[in-house]
C-alpha cells in the first residue's frame, strides 16, 4: 500500500503544480506537503526491503516494475531527504523569480525519475526512469532562461549520448539474457565471451560516467549547474550527478559482481577496474585545480562537485570493502556539505544579488549563520576533521594505501591540497576582508531559510562525530551486494591495522580549539574598530581604497598552474567533434543541390547500383 | 459491415463533385470535405474492427480474381487506412482555417484525391490498379505542393513532378515486364506463378518497381525531391505528405518484397541503405535554417529507420517498422502542423526568427516539444516504444553487421535530438512577444491537442498497439494466407 502512494505522490504533485501553475501559494504548499510525505513514506520503506511491485499494464508482454533494495533505499533516502530541504529553502528563495512557474513541476518529475531509477526492478524500468530523470533535469535547468538554455542544451546533447549508450548496452544484455530482469541478466553475463562483456561494460560505465561527470566527459556540468537557480545548483550538485555513481555501483556490483568485474583484466593489475580508477583519479585532480581559477562562487563549487565525484569513484573502483563503503559514504557526505555551502551561498545571493567572488567580501558580521554554514561546509569539503568529509576521505585513503595503489593515493592527496586552497579563497572572498559600501544594509536571511542550513550543519558535524549512524546502513548495503561489510563502530571503523575513532579525534580537536580560545582570552585587551578607522603602508584607508585582494586571489599560484590549463585538450576535442559534425552535415546538405539534372543523375546511379548489387 | 470499396469511392466521388457544387456555393466545399473525411475515418475504424483478425477479399463488379480487380483488406491495410484517414482528417480540419481563397474547392478536391490514392494503394491487390492509385496520389500531391503558387512551391512541384514521372515510368516498365513474363496482374496470382518465369527478368522488374516506388518513398539516393516539396507545400499538406504518403510507398515496396516475390535477398542491402538514408537525413537536417526543411530532412531520416526496421526481417522488426510508421505519422504531422502555425504567425520559415515564440504561445511550444521527444524516442512517449522495438529486433539478430548498424541508428538519434532541441532552445530564448499571440483558433487547437494527447497517453496502451502491429506485420509476410484469401 505504502509503495503505491510513495510512487504516485511525485506524479500527483507534478499534476497539481501544473494545474495551479498560476497560484503561487497553492504550488508552494503542495510542494512542501507532498515532498515531506514522500520522505515519510520513504522512511517507512526501510521495513519493506525485498518488496517488488509490477505496474498494472504490459509493455511488450513484459510488466516492468520496481523493487526495494538496500542500495536503492540508501540513495532514495538521500534523494527525498535533500529534496525536502531544497523545497524548504526554495519556498522563500524562489519568490518573485522570473521564469520559475514550472519550478516545482519539474522538481517533482525529476524526483520521480530519480526515485524510479534507484528503485527500479528491471532494466526496462531503469531506462525509462533514467530518461525521465535526464529530460526533466534539462527542463529544470533550462527554465531560468538566458544563458541557462545554452548550457543546458549542452547537457542535453551529452545526456542523449549517454542515453543511447545505455540503451545499446541494455539491448546487448537483453539479446543474451532474453529478459530485462536483473537476476537473469546477472546469470547470463557469466557465460558470454570476454569481448562482448567488455563492450557492454564500456557502454554502461561510460554512460553513467557522463551523468557522474567523470573526466574527460565532465565539461557539460559547470556551466549547466551554475547558470541555473542557486537552490537547484545545490540540489543538482548534491544528488543529481550522483545518480551516475549509483549506476556505476549498481552495474559493477549488482549486475556484474566482483568475480566478473575482475575477469576483464589485461595484464597483471591492469584490469577494467584500475583503468576506471585512473579516470577517477584525473577527475579528482584536474577539476579541483580548475575550481581554484574560478571567480564565481557557484562555478567554483560545481567544479568541486566534479572533483569530489572522483573520490567516490576511486573508492568504489578500489574494490575493497572499506573503499566501497568510503565511496558510498562520501556520496552522502558530499551531498550534505555541498548543499550546505550552496544554501549558504544562496543566502548571500538572496541579500546581495550576486555570487561573484570578486565583488563580495566582509559579510561575516552581516550574515553570521551563512558564514558558519560555509565554514562547516568547507571543512567537510576539504576533508578536515572533525567534519564528515574527513571520515569518508579517510576510508578512501586507507583503502587505496592498503590495497597498494600509490598513484591513486597520491592523486587523492594532491586533490585535497587543491580543495583546501580553493575553499579558502571561497570563504575569504565572501566573508572576510573589507565589506563593500553597498552591502552595509545586508541582513541575515529570514529564519525559515536558515532552517535547512542549521539542519545541514548538524548533519555535517554529526556524521563526522558519529559516522556509524550512516555506515551501519552502508554495511547493510554492502552485505546485500555480496561485498564483505565494513566493520563499523559508532565512531568509525575497527580494523586489523589502524582503527578510526572519530570520538577521540573530535575531542582532541575540540580540546585544542578550546586551548586556542583560552590563549585568545589571556591575550591583551582588544579594541574593535571600524574597517575604515585603520591605516596601511602609511595611508589612511577609507571607502575609496580597496585593500583586500579578492581579485586574483592566488595570482602567484595561478601563474604556475595556468599554462597547464591553457591548452584545454578536452574542450578542444569537444570543439573539433562539433566542427567535424557540422562540416559533414553541411557537406551532406549540399548534396541536395536544387538542380534537377543532378537529381536525375542520383536516380540513375541508385538504379544502377541496385542492379549491380542485386542482379 | 461497411464495404471497404466505399473508402475509395466516397472520396473520389466527392472530389469530382466538389468543383461542380462549389460553383453554386463556395463554402460548401469545406463541409463536403469534412463529412467525407469523417465518414472515411469512421468507416476505416469499422473496417479495422472487422478485418484485424480475419482478412477479407472484396471482388469488384462481379469479375473474380485473377481476371477482375479486387481489394485485399487484412490487418496491415486496416491499420494503415486508420493512419491515413486519421491524419488526413486532422490535417483537413487544420486546413479550414488557412485555405480559404478562391481556389479552395480545388484544394479540397485534390486533398480527397490524395486520400483516395493512398487508401487505394494499401487496399488493392492488383498491381496495375496499384499503379493507377499511385498516379492519383502523385498527381494530386504535385498539385498540392504548388498550391501556394509562389516561386518555391512551383519550382519544388516541378522538380517533384519530373522525378515522380521518372518513377512512374520505371514502375510501369516493371509492371509491363511482369505481365510479359507471368501473364497476370493480380498480386496473389503473380505470387503463385512467378517461380516458373525467367528469374533475371523478374529481378529486373522488381528492381525497377522498387526504384520507382523508392523515389516516392524517399529512399537515398532517390529522395532529392523531398526537402523541396515537403518544405514548400502548405503545412497541412506537408503533414500529410510526411505523415503517410512516403510510408505508403515504402509499404508497397515491402509488399513487393515480402508478399509478392519473397525477395528477401534484397534485405541486407536495404538495411544498409536504410541506415545511410537515416544518417543522410539527420545530418542534413543538422545545419538547416528553414524549419520545414528540417522537418522534411527528419522525415528522410525516419523513413531510413523504418526501412531498416523492415529489413531486419524478423516478425519483431517488421512489427516495429509498422509501429514506427504510426509514431512517425502522429509525431511528424504534429510537428508540421505546429510549425505551420508558427510560420503563419511570424511570417517566416527561418528558425532564427522564432526567438521567444514559445513564451508567447506556450501551447505551441509544448506540443512541438512533445512531438520532437516522441520522434527522438524518449520514454514515456509513443516513439520510444517503436524505436526500442526496432533496436531490440536488430540486436537480437546477433550479427556484427546489425550491431554496427544499430550503433549508427543510435548515432543518428543523437543528431536528431541535437537539432530538434536547437530549435526548441531558440523558441524559448528571447523576449515574449506582445501582439496577438495568445489565442489559438480551434481548427489548430483541436488537431494539435489531439495528436499531443495521443502521443502522451498511448504508453498505457502499447501492448494493444503492439498486438495490432504484430498482426499487421504477420499479414505482410504471410504469403500463403494472402494467396488463399484472394484466390480462394
Amino acid at each position: 500500500m505504502g509503495f503505491y502512494v510513495f510512487l504516485l505522490l511525485p506524479l500527483v504533485g507534478a499534476l497539481l503544480s501544473l494545474l495551479f501553475y498560476r497560484v503561487e501559494s497553492v504550488k508552494k504548499s503542495v510542494a512542501f506537503i507532498i515532498f515531506i510525505a514522500i520522505f515519510y513514506f520513504n522512511i517507512k520503506l526501510i521495513g519493506q526491503v525485498g518488496y517488488t511491485y509490477k505496474i498494472p499494464f504490459e509493455i511488450w508482454g513484459i510488466r516492468p516494475g520496481f523493487s526495494v533494495t538496500y542500495l536503492g533505499l540508501f540513495f532514495s533516502l538521500m534523494i527525498s531527504g535533500i529534496t525536502v530541504l531544497t523545497v524548504l529553502f526554495s519556498l522563500r528563495y524562489m519568490v518573485n523569480k522570473e521564469n520559475s512557474r514550472m519550478y516545482y513541476f519539474w522538481l517533482f518529475l525529476k524526483t520521480f525519475g530519480m526515485l524510479g531509477v534507484v528503485l527500479s526492478g528491471d532494466f526496462l524500468m531503469f531506462f525509462i526512469m533514467w530518461e525521465m530523470m535526464s529530460w526533466s533535469t534539462f527542463f529544470l535547468m533550462a527554465q531560468s532562461g538566458g544563458k541557462a538554455y545554452e548550457s543546458s542544451y549542452r547537457y542535453l546533447v551529452y545526456a542523449v549520448v549517454s542515453a543511447m549508450m545505455l540503451m545499446f548496452g541494455i539491448m546487448l544484455m537483453y539479446s543474451y539474457a532474453g529478459s530485462f530482469e536483473y537476476d537473469i541478466i546477472h546469470k547470463s553475463l557469466a557465460s558470454i565471451n570476454k569481448g562482448m562483456l567488455v563492450l557492454i561494460s564500456i557502454l554502461l560505465i561510460t554512460s553513467f560516467s557522463i551523468e557522474a561527470a567523470v573526466y574527460p566527459v565532465h565539461k557539460w556540468l559547470p556551466k549547466a549547474y551554475s547558470n541555473t537557480f542557486t537552490t537547484l545548483t545545490s540540489y543538482l550538485a548534491g544528488i543529481s550527478t550522483r545518480m551516475g555513481v549509483y549506476g556505476i555501483i549498481f552495474y559493477m556490483f549488482n549486475i556484474l559482481g566482483m568475480p566478473l568485474l575482475d575477469k576483464m583484466h589485461i595484464i597483471g593489475a591492469i584490469n577494467f577496474r584500475y583503468i576506471f580508477a585512473l579516470f577517477a583519479a584525473f577527475t579528482m585532480v584536474i577539476p579541483t585545480f580548475t575550481a581554484l581559477l574560478q571567480n564565481d562562487g557557484k562555478e567554483l563549487m560545481t567544479w568541486h562537485g566534479i572533483g569530489q565525484g572522483g573520490y567516490m569513484l576511486v573508492g568504489i573502483a578500489s574494490g575493497t570493502s572499506l573503499g566501497i563503503a568510503g565511496g558510498m559514504f562520501h556520496v552522502l557526505n558530499h551531498m550534505t556539505y555541498i548543499t550546505l555551502i550552496l544554501f549558504s551561498l544562496a543566502a548571500v545571493e538572496y541579500r546581495t544579488g550576486t555570487t561573484n567572488l570578486n565583488k563580495l567580501g566582509g559579510l561575516i558580521k552581516k550574515q553570521p549563520v551563512a558564514f558558519l554554514g560555509v565554514l562547516l561546509g568547507i571543512i567537510g569539503l576539504a576533508g578536515i576533521p572533525p567534519m564528515n568529509g574527513f571520515v569518508s576521505k579517510w576510508f578512501i585513503y586507507k583503502a587505496l594505501i592498503s590495497s597498494r595503489y600509490p598513484f591513486l593515493a597520491t592523486a587523492a592527496f594532491v586533490g585535497t591540497l587543491g580543495t583546501i586552497l580553493s575553499v579558502y579563497k571561497f570563504i575569504h572572498n565572501i566573508f572576510l576582508g573589507q565589506l563593500p559600501e553597498r552591502y552595509n544594509d545586508v541582513r541575515e536571511v529570514p529564519f525559515d531559510m536558515q532552517i535547512p542550513i542549521w539542519i545541514l550543519m548538524l548533519a555535517v558535524f554529526g556524521l563526522g562525530v558519529y559516522p556509524g549512524l550512516a555506515v551501519s546502513f552502508i554495511a547493510k548495503v554492502q552485505d546485500s551486494l555480496g561485498i564483505a561489510p565494513v566493520n563499523y563502530t559508532l565512531h568509525g571503523v575497527m580494523q586489523t591495522v589502524g582503527n578510526l575513532n572519530m570520538g577521540i579525534v573530535s575531542i582532541v580537536f575540540m580540546a585544542s580549539m578550546f586551548i586556542g580560545f583560552i590563549v585568545y582570552l589571556l591575550g591583551n585587551r582588544r579594541k574593535h574598530v571600524s574597517q575604515y578607522d585603520n591605516y596601511a603602508a602609511g595611508n589612511f584607508l577609507d571607502s575609496s581604497v580597496p585593500y583586500n585582494y579578492n581579485y586574483h586571489f592566488y595570482a602567484g599560484f595561478e601563474h604556475i598552474i595556468k599554462p597547464a590549463y591553457d591548452y584545454e585538450p578536452v574542450q578542444r576535442t569537444e570543439n573539433s567533434i562539433i566542427r567535424f559534425t557540422t562540416e559533414i552535415a553541411d557537406y551532406f546538405r549540399r548534396l541536395y543541390t536544387g538542380n534537377i539534372n543532378t537529381y536525375g543523375m542520383y536516380i540513375l546511379i541508385g538504379l544502377l547500383i541496385t542492379i549491380l548489387i542485386l542482379l | 459491415m461497411v464495404n471497404p470499396i466505399l473508402l475509395i469511392i466516397v472520396p473520389i466521388a466527392a472530389a469530382f463533385f466538389i468543383p461542380i457544387i462549389s460553383k453554386a456555393a463556395k463554402s460548401l466545399a469545406k463541409y463536403i470535405a469534412f463529412f467525407v473525411g469523417l465518414f472515411n475515418l469512421i468507416a476505416a475504424i469499422y473496417i479495422f474492427m472487422h478485418t484485424i483478425n480475419t482478412p477479407i477479399s472484396v471482388i469488384i463488379a462481379g469479375y473474380k480474381p485473377p481476371v477482375g480487380i479486387n481489394l485485399y483488406v487484412g490487418p496491415l491495410a486496416a491499420v494503415l487506412s486508420i493512419v491515413i484517414t486519421f491524419i488526413g482528417f486532422l490535417s483537413m480540419i487544420y486546413s479550414f482555417k488557412y485555405i480559404n481563397d478562391d481556389s479552395s474547392p480545388l484544394f479540397y478536391s485534390m486533398f480527397l484525391l490524395l486520400l483516395t490514392g493512398a487508401i487505394g494503394m494499401v487496399l488493392t491487390a492488383d498491381i496495375f490498379n496499384l499503379f493507377v492509385f499511385f498516379e492519383i496520389l502523385c498527381i494530386s500531391s504535385y498539385a498540392l505542393v504548388a498550391y501556394d503558387r509562389n516561386r518555391d512551391g512551383l519550382e519544388a512541384s516541378m522538380k517533384y513532378l519530373i522525378q515522380g514521372s521518372i518513377g512512374s515510368v520505371l514502375i510501369l516498365f516493371g509492371i509491363a515486364l511482369i505481365y510479359f513474363s507471368i501473364g497476370t496482374l493480380n498480386m496473389a496470382d503473380i505470387a503463385l506463378k512467378y517461380q516458373n518465369a525467367n528469374k533475371n527478368l523478374i529481378t529486373i522488374a522488381i528492381i525497377l518497381m522498387i526504384t520507382g516506388f523508392g523515389i516516392e518513398a524517399a529512399i537515398f539516393p532517390l529522395n532529392s525531391w523531398l526537402p523541396d516539396a515537403h518544405s514548400s507545400a502548405p503545412s497541412s499538406i506537408s503533414a500529410v505528405l510526411s505523415g503517410f504518403v512516403i510510408e505508403v510507398a515504402l509499404i508497397i515496396i515491402m509488399k513487393i518484397i515480402f508478399l509478392i516475390f519473397s525477395a528477401t535477398y534484397f534485405l541486407t542491402f536495404f538495411a544498409i541503405v536504410g541506415v545511410i538514408t537515416l544518417l543522410m537525413g539527420e545530418l542534413s537536417a543538422f545545419k538547416q535554417e528553414n524549419i520545414k526543411r528540417v522537418l522534411a530532412y527528419s522525415s528522410i531520416g525516419q523513413i531510413g529507420l523504418i526501412l531498416f526496421a523492415f529489413s531486419i526481417n524478423t516478425p519483431q522488426g517488421i512489427s516495429g517498422g509498422i509501429f514506427q510508421i504510426i509514431n512517425h505519422a502522429v509525431s511528424k504531422s504534429l510537428l508540421f502542423l505546429s510549425a505551420g502555425y508558427v510560420i503563419h504567425k511570424t511570417g517566416s520559415k527561418n528558425v532564427s526568427d522564432y526567438k521567444g515564440i514559445a513564451k508567447s504561445m506556450p501551447f505551441l511550444g509544448i506540443v512541438f516539444i512533445i512531438g520532437a521527444l516522441s520522434l527522438i524516442g524518449i520514454p514515456p512517449f509513443i516513439g520510444f516504444f517503436s524505436k526500442f522495438n526496432i533496436i531490440l529486433a536488430a540486436i537480437s539478430k546477433h550479427s556484427v553487421l546489425y550491431i554496427v548498424l544499430t550503433a549508427l541508428v543510435l548515432l543518428g538519434t543523437i543528431f536528431e535530438a541535437s537539432y530538434f532541441f536547437k530549435i526548441a532552445k531558440i523558441m524559448y530564448t528571447g523576449k515574449k512577444r506582445k501582439e496577438g499571440y495568445a489565442k489559438v483558433p480551434f481548427a489548430v487547437l483541436f488537431p494539435l491537442g489531439l495528436l499531443a494527447i495521443i502521443i502522451v497517453i498511448s504508453f498505457i496502451y502499447t501492448n494493444g498497439i503492439l498486438n495490432y502491429t504484430n498482426k499487421a506485420g504477420a499479414d505482410l509476410i504471410n504469403k500463403i494466407a494472402f494467396i488463399h484469401a484472394v484466390l480462394g
